[in-house]
């Protein structure tokens, strides 16, 4: 206090002045750390609290889940003779195409490929057909029940005539992972 | 710097040193000012009686009967008979008789030098007084409203002989000796100057102070009048404050940077209470959080199976799901297509992570596709993009949409 009362008038300003900027600086990093961890905190809260309302909501799923994981088990074939598999796949799509007026071209048999939860086994084909033959081919193709993908489609219009659809199908059927 | 506060306090003389009275309690004797500071409490607002020695007292007789003329008078009066200049001195007055066009008033003077001397102890510790009086004015309040009356007491080895007429102090003198025989003997010269200046001298009672018990007799025999004790000592009836200008301005500034001071506390207090409440706060949050937590990792074994049936559901997703099918997708994009003569479809290609159309149009056809899509309640499994349309001619674009599984 005496080192404060020796101060002369501008000595006293300047070190009000310092004060201020100190105080102002100190309340400016405080307060930007209260927002800041706030905003935080309730973001981590609502992040928590989410994860427990989804998982009370699962448990009302529960014996939804347990149905679906039963039916995939089911239905969800184990892949024997591979090459007896993709003769049927090939007969099966080349059926429904004939069925739906589209023609297939270069259908190239694949190897089976394991993927997480499953094996592909897949076969790759040129197809030509109307627009309303293809989707209709398209749709004929896949069902729940038949375990069957496009893993990779590209349709094209044809330039010299834009009433046909050409399309390089990659269609695998899936089966059960080896255990 | 000690704060003047709410508690009075009186510093006085007594017969040898100081008398402290604080809050109107018992008085207490001490050698000097110096000592009479440590037994003031902190927040003690004090009012200084002066000794008689320490203050010019002179009585004029002015023709007028308005305050502010009188002052004025005085003022000048003042210059002519005090041995300083004026601006060294703190002066007031107490009218005692107006008659109808004069008035008898009382001057009190007291030199700033000797007051700056007097209070140095007081002034250096932070002390300013916040009054200064006499404190003959204080034994006149204890005389009776009527009569005119003798008053003797000691003040610090001297004593003071005042003469009080109707309550108020008329004359006061001090007398260099406190012996009997000493002040009997100079009494009768000073009561005949003061008798010559017009103070009444035909005393009905006289009083003296409990310290001054040795002069009862010798003044009885005197004046054969009856000689009583002064009784307690109130407060001075008199407006008078000798507290010079800038000592009044010294504390106010002094009182401000008190109350800033305080403030300041205050405004610190509250700052601090703020952030331990914004700490209480976060605190509590992360309690909270924490809570939640350990409710989320308690819970988390129970779902371990649902979640690996989920996973697996969702890896099976693009052969087990319709809306993930690519003539699903196709169809409702054909379908938001259709409604538009301008727009045309180039390309589709679809992969199990990804598809991509692409086509041409104009920018309002494109831009009303992107609405129907991103309304589509169908396409609600797939996070849309619209990158950036690319310029054909003719005012026609080329664009693609991209969906991803969500």
């Amino acid at each position: 206090m005496n080192l404060i009362a020796n101060m002369n008038k501008r000595e006293k300003f300047l070190l009000m002045v310092t004060c201020a900027v100190f105080g102002v600086l100190i309340n400016f990093y405080l307060i930007k750390f209260f927002l800041s961890s706030r905003a935080d905190l309730t973001r981590q809260l609502a992040v928590n609290q989410a994860k427990i309302d989804t998982f009370k909501k699962r448990e009302t799923e529960r014996d939804l889940w347990s149905r679906r994981d039963a039916w995939i088990n089911q239905r969800l074939t184990v892949l024997g003779d591979s090459d007896e598999a993709s003769k049927t796949l090939r007969e099966s799509v080349l059926e429904i195409a004939k069925k739906n007026t589209v023609t297939l071209e270069a259908p190239q048999p694949g190897t089976p490929v394991n993927a997480p939860g499953h094996i592909s086994l897949g076969v790759k084909f040129e197809a030509k057909g109307t627009w309303d033959a293809m989707f209709n081919f398209l749709y004929d193709l896949q069902n729940p029940e038949r375990f069957v993908a496009i893993e990779a489609c590209e349709i094209k219009v044809n330039p010299s005539d834009k009433t046909q659809l050409r399309a390089t199908l990659m269609i695998a059927r899936w089966y059960a992972p080896k255990q | 710097m000690k704060q003047n506060g709410a508690t009075p306090a009186l510093l006085g003389p007594d017969a040898h040193g100081w008398r402290v009275s604080v809050g109107g309690g018992a008085e207490q004797s001490v050698a000097t000012l110096g000592d009479a500071i440590a037994a003031l409490p902190a927040n003690a607002n004090v009012e200084l009686a002066l000794p008689c020695q320490s203050v010019l007292i002179e009585r004029h007789k002015l023709p007028s009967t308005d305050n502010a003329e009188l002052a004025d008078m005085l003022q000048l009066q003042l210059e002519k008979t005090l041995p300083y200049p004026l601006e060294d001195v703190s002066h007031g007055f107490e009218v005692l008789s107006r008659g109808e066009n004069e008035s008898t008033v009382l001057t009190f003077a007291a030199s700033r030098a000797q007051l700056d001397t007097l209070c140095a102890p007081l002034r250096e510790k932070g002390r300013i007084p916040s009054r200064i009086t006499l404190f003959a004015l204080r034994v006149a309040a204890s005389c009776p409203d009527t009569g005119t009356i003798l008053a003797l007491w000691p003040e610090q080895g001297q004593t003071v002989c005042a003469i009080i007429c109707d309550g108020k102090l008329a004359w006061a003198q001090p007398i260099a000796e406190t012996a009997p025989d000493a002040v009997l003997s100079e009494l009768p010269g000073l009561l005949l100057s003061a008798e010559m200046q017009g103070v009444p001298a035909d005393f009905s009672e006289i009083r003296i102070a409990e310290e001054a018990g040795n002069l009862e007799e010798g003044l009885a025999r005197h004046f054969e009048k009856p000689v009583r004790r002064l009784g307690l000592l109130p407060a001075a009836k008199s407006d008078l404050d000798l507290l010079p200008p800038a000592w009044q301005s010294e504390l106010r500034s002094r009182e401000r940077g008190d109350s800033f001071k305080q403030n300041l506390l205050v405004a610190g207090v509250v700052w601090l209470v703020l952030i331990a409440l914004a700490f209480g706060y976060l605190a509590w949050m992360k309690h909270r959080v924490q809570l939640v937590q350990r409710e989320h990792d308690s819970m988390k074994p129970r779902f371990a199976g649902i979640e690996k049936q989920m996973t697996r559901w969702d890896s099976l997703a693009p052969v087990l799901d319709p809306k993930r099918y690519p003539t699903e997708v196709l169809h409702q994009l054909t379908k938001a297509w259709e409604q538009d003569a301008k727009l045309q479809f180039t390309s589709f290609n679809s992969g199990l992570r990804e598809f991509v159309m692409k086509g041409e149009g104009t920018t309002d056809a494109r831009f009303a596709l992107i609405t129907r899509l991103k309304k589509n309640k169908d396409l609600d499994g797939f996070e849309l993009q619209f990158p950036p349309e690319q310029p054909l001619k003719d005012d026609r674009f080329s664009f693609t949409i991209t969906g991803k599984p969500r």
